[in-house]
């Protein structure tokens, strides 16, 4: 009776102290979730700051590029209406998780890139807007942000690449499943980026 | 067991070894002229000069040069050495890189997070347009990289009191125990001190607590291997430390600012 009882006490304590273990266990795993999460998040801010970056510096490029090479017209407006389709984005943490608004986002901002490097191209043209000190430092930032907005791509896709591993590796895809943290989505290198756009006379 | 923990650990060491990248060089002075720019003593005053400055400023600016960029993209290029070197320092990230190719006739200033307010893009760009290139061009490697580096320290002293807040990236850990984990391990000292008033919860408790330890250790290898994994860059082993004087980075860290330009 005694013998029973005591068994009984143990048999519970042992199940009681795994359960613990599970338990602490699993919300180990999900720390560890919040903080990969927390990464793509912060890698997500500073892609969007650079891509904010880039559109502040528009207005003044188009405006400089205006005044010395006015016939260019094509080339600019397509630049203005490139930003301001990526100006009516609506961006929220949510795209990333929804594939549909993320293709939409990079694909508008993949074309105002090829825009501004359709612009910078044809500018070629023009000696007295290579010669315009103003003009070479808006080039110069240009440069500068498209770099920035590379590298900081190339980083959130490494902080998701991380992220979407871990929450469809078992054991961490159950918790993730219950605690609805969801595969985000990679940028996509731009079809046709890596050739130099074409210039028509 | 023990055999298990090992094979743990040995994977761990592998898939580090694996995925260090070979083309990367590791720094190991302030000037690493692999490209043969610049004769013994140009080298040596650079060199001497720009840790003369580490040690008081604790900016770093490195130099290298190298004979081709192998197919890529200077960018590219530059971020891997300077993030694979951390130059400049943890949490201030004031390192600037300054990288020849001279067989592309390209170069680089990459400009550290903590730096990119004082030598912003167009101060990057003006001082490849007028410092580098205008004298490498007529083969002044030396005087290309003296006149550069001055006007950066210049630039970096004049702003030096405008703002000092270091950068924006400052890393936050957050705390390991929450809550939930403090109330499991009391539970756990709890259920232990239960055991111990009794005398045959004793034995029991011996097999417990070595359960315990047992799985404790393969979690303990498993979060070590996720945070090798997530974490990625430990820095591990600093090759240049043991030699005096040399190179080495502080942890600083970069995001593409800077310029790029050639001759």
């Amino acid at each position: 009776m005694k013998k029973g009882l005591l068994i009984g006490c143990g048999v519970l304590g042992v199940l009681l102290v795994i359960a613990l273990i599970i338990f602490s266990w699993a919300v180990g795993i999900y720390n560890n979730l919040v903080g990969l999460n927390e990464e793509v998040l912060k890698a997500w801010s500073q892609v969007e700051n650079q891509y904010q970056r880039r559109y502040d510096l528009i207005p003044n490029l188009v405006a400089t590029v205006k005044g010395a090479a006015d016939f260019e017209r094509g080339t600019l407006n397509d630049v203005i209406n490139a930003r301001a389709s990526v100006g009516q984005l609506k961006v929220t943490p949510e795209i990333l998780e929804n594939p549909q608004l993320f293709q939409k986002f990079q694909q508008a901002q993949d074309n105002l890139s090829s825009a501004l490097s359709r612009l910078l191209v044809v500018v070629e043209n023009y000696p007295q807007l290579k010669a315009n000190e103003n003009f070479l430092a808006l080039q110069a930032q240009l440069e500068g942000t498209e770099n920035r907005i590379a590298v900081e791509r190339k980083r959130y896709n490494e902080s998701v690449q991380v992220y979407n591993t871990t929450i469809k590796r078992f054991p961490a895809a159950i918790i993730a499943n219950f605690t609805g943290y969801k595969e985000k989505m990679y940028f996509q290198a731009a079809a046709g980026a890596e050739r130099a756009p074409e210039v028509k006379f | 067991m023990k055999k298990f923990l090992l094979l743990i650990l040995s994977f761990l060491f592998i898939s580090r070894s694996i995925f260090a990248q070979a083309q990367i060089p590791i720094l190991q002075n302030y000037v690493n002229d692999y490209a043969g720019l610049l004769n013994k003593s140009e080298a040596d005053s650079l060199e001497l000069f720009l840790r003369e400055y580490d040690k008081k400023t604790s900016n770093q600016i490195v130099i290298l040069t190298i004979k081709s960029l192998d197919g890529y993209a200077i960018e590219e290029f530059s971020i891997e050495v300077a993030e694979k070197n951390k130059i400049g320092q943890i949490n201030l990230d004031n390192g600037i890189l300054i990288l020849v190719a001279i067989q592309e006739k390209k170069i680089r200033i990459e400009v550290g997070y903590g730096l990119e307010d004082k030598i912003t893009d167009l101060k990057a760009y003006e001082i490849i347009r007028k410092y580098i290139a205008s004298n490498f061009s007529q083969k002044n490697y030396y005087e290309g990289f003296k006149t550069a580096i001055f006007e950066i320290i210049k630039t970096l002293e004049s702003k030096e009191n405008l703002s000092e807040q270091g950068s924006e990236f400052s890393t936050n850990k957050k705390e390991k125990f929450s809550l939930l984990q403090k109330i499991a391990l009391f539970g756990i000292a709890g259920l232990i001190l239960l055991a111990m008033t009794n005398k045959k919860g004793r034995k029991i408790l011996g097999k417990i607590i070595s359960a315990i330890f047992n799985i404790l250790i393969i979690l303990l290898y498993i979060i070590a291997f996720m945070i090798t994994l997530g974490g990625g860059s430990g820095g591990g082993f600093a090759s240049g430390g043991s030699r005096s004087g040399g190179f080495r980075g502080g942890g600083g860290r970069f995001g593409g600012g800077g310029a790029s330009g050639g001759w």
